[in-house]
């Protein structure tokens, strides 16, 4: 057999295994899927090693080094990625190419900084999309996007402090018992608008499994949420504070009207597609879905107040706001536990609308929400 | 569905691909083939639209020829197809 025909062979077993192993992967076999990448990996390296030293058979030696480049980084050979890299960029590849080759290099420096911290991405990508009358394809105002990607990673922090046991934490940064738990996300995809998130956590991570039990549970709540199943839901997020903070950024994420109709979260959950579409919109989720549960008896009075929420200087009591309404007038309003640190604290200085239950001469927050500037 | 069209439009069929992070890249040649790997091959480039109007369609293509754009200078061909979904509507275009 000549080289090429032998190049050739080795690519399209290469291939053939690759593509076995995006099935495996679609199933849900993350093992299985890294198994055959890994010997994708080793005959895609051979057919480029045959060409290497052939500078001038290009495109054929360029692709077949970004190729198993490629395969490398999918399989965690981040210096054989990085070797395969080099030799392609010092030969003469076209400019798509290189620009490629250069992009894969940029993804082998990210993976390892992970890995001198010690983290792994989980396998499994969520995929979060928005629509309506504020998204062009692959254009949206900015806040509508960034609010919610600020308010999903709130939601991933707190079901994992939660599914730690951790006691809800007011104030302050997540748990040290996260280690260095955190949300990454790819570069934002046109389609509507949307990106992809994956989480990413110390090897071990306390024996939680990233995707089981925190976007998995995640997802869970979303659905139960989604479909106004309170009982559902307080039954699956016991602690009082960590139910209202679920359902309040829950609230958040859910589209508002014209400007976002739909926010849909998507992933691949053991090989099997999971949609959740958020459709229902803030003013119509039911407000027993919403209030706190150890509080609220029916003859309490509410009543709706706006203006602009300030810190409640001087005052002792940490759960304690200010609104300072259009006449000047400070209303002091008690914010229930689960909601000052990720609800409240980001709207400070924000004109707001605020919903408020009358109990004695206090007034307990039930609602708050940003609204136009007069 | 691209390949089909690719098929009876052209001269081409997929012949080689290759791997990217994201899945992989599809090259076309004559049928029969026998070229050294990659050597006068062209790369296809597909994109999909779950449901969209015409117009949506040719905006997306404009996106795909400017992405392509970059890689004139190589003197690589490449096709692009744009398939959506709801009716279905396919185009497909050299670059």
């Amino acid at each position: 057999m000549n080289e090429d025909a032998t190049t050739t062979t080795l690519h399209r077993e290469a291939m053939n295994l690759a593509e076995q192993g995006y099935v495996a992967k679609l199933r849900g076999q993350h093992g299985r899927y890294l198994e055959l990448l890994g010997l994708a990996f080793d005959k895609e390296r051979a057919a480029a090693e045959l060409v290497a030293a052939q500078d001038a058979l290009e495109p054929t030696r360029s692709i077949l080094h970004r190729s198993a480049a490629s395969l490398a980084i999918e399989c965690g050979r981040l210096r054989d990625a990085e070797k395969l890299i080099a030799a392609a960029l010092a030969g003469e590849p076209p400019d798509e190419i290189a620009e490629e080759l250069r992009i894969l290099f940029e993804k082998t420096v990210f993976q390892q900084a992970l890995h001198r911290k010690g983290i792994v991405l989980a396998p499994v990508e969520v995929h979060v999309s928005i629509t309506g009358q504020a998204v062009d394809y692959g254009l949206t105002e900015s806040g509508v996007f960034l609010d919610r990607v600020q308010d999903i990673e709130r939601l991933v922090f707190r079901t994992a402090e939660r599914q730690q046991n951790v006691p809800f934490r007011e104030r302050g940064k997540p748990s040290k018992l996260l280690g260095g738990l955190g949300l990454y996300l790819t570069a934002p995809q046109a389609s509507s608008f949307a990106i992809s998130f994956r989480i990413g956590a110390q090897l071990g991570f306390h024996g939680l499994d990233p995707n089981q039990d925190i976007m998995r549970e995640l997802l869970d709540c979303l659905e139960l949420f989604n479909g106004g199943h309170e009982g559902g839901l307080r039954e699956r997020i016991r602690e009082e504070a960590y139910y209202l903070n679920f359902v309040s950024l829950a609230r958040n994420v859910s589209p508002d009207g014209d400007d976002i109709r739909a926010v849909r979260f998507a992933t691949l959950d053991d090989g099997h597609e999971r949609s959740i579409l958020l459709s229902r919109y803030r003013r119509e989720i039911p407000a027993a879905l919403l209030r706190s549960g150890l509080t609220q008896a029916e003859s309490e009075q509410v009543m709706t107040l706006e203006g602009t929420l300030r810190f409640a200087d001087g005052l002792k009591r940490k759960d304690l706001v200010g609104l300072r309404d259009s006449e000047g007038h400070v209303h002091k309003i008690i914010v229930p536990p689960g909601l000052l640190d990720d609800i409240v604290q980001p709207l400070w200085d924000s004109r707001v609308s605020v919903t408020a239950v009358i109990r004695g001469k206090s007034l307990h927050l039930r609602d708050i929400s940003k609204t136009a500037e007069p | 569905m691209t390949f089909l069209l690719i098929g009876l439009l052209t001269d081409l069929t997929v012949v080689e691909q290759s791997f990217k992070g994201t899945g992989f890249d599809y090259w076309l040649g004559p049928k029969g083939n026998t070229n050294v790997l990659f050597q006068d091959m062209v790369r296809l480039e597909i994109t999909g639209i779950r449901s969209g109007s015409k117009s949506d369609v040719m905006a997306r293509m404009r996106v795909k020829l400017a992405q392509v754009g970059r890689s004139d200078k190589m003197g690589l061909p490449a096709i692009i197809a744009v398939i959506e979904f709801g009716s279905p509507t396919s185009r497909l275009q050299n670059k």
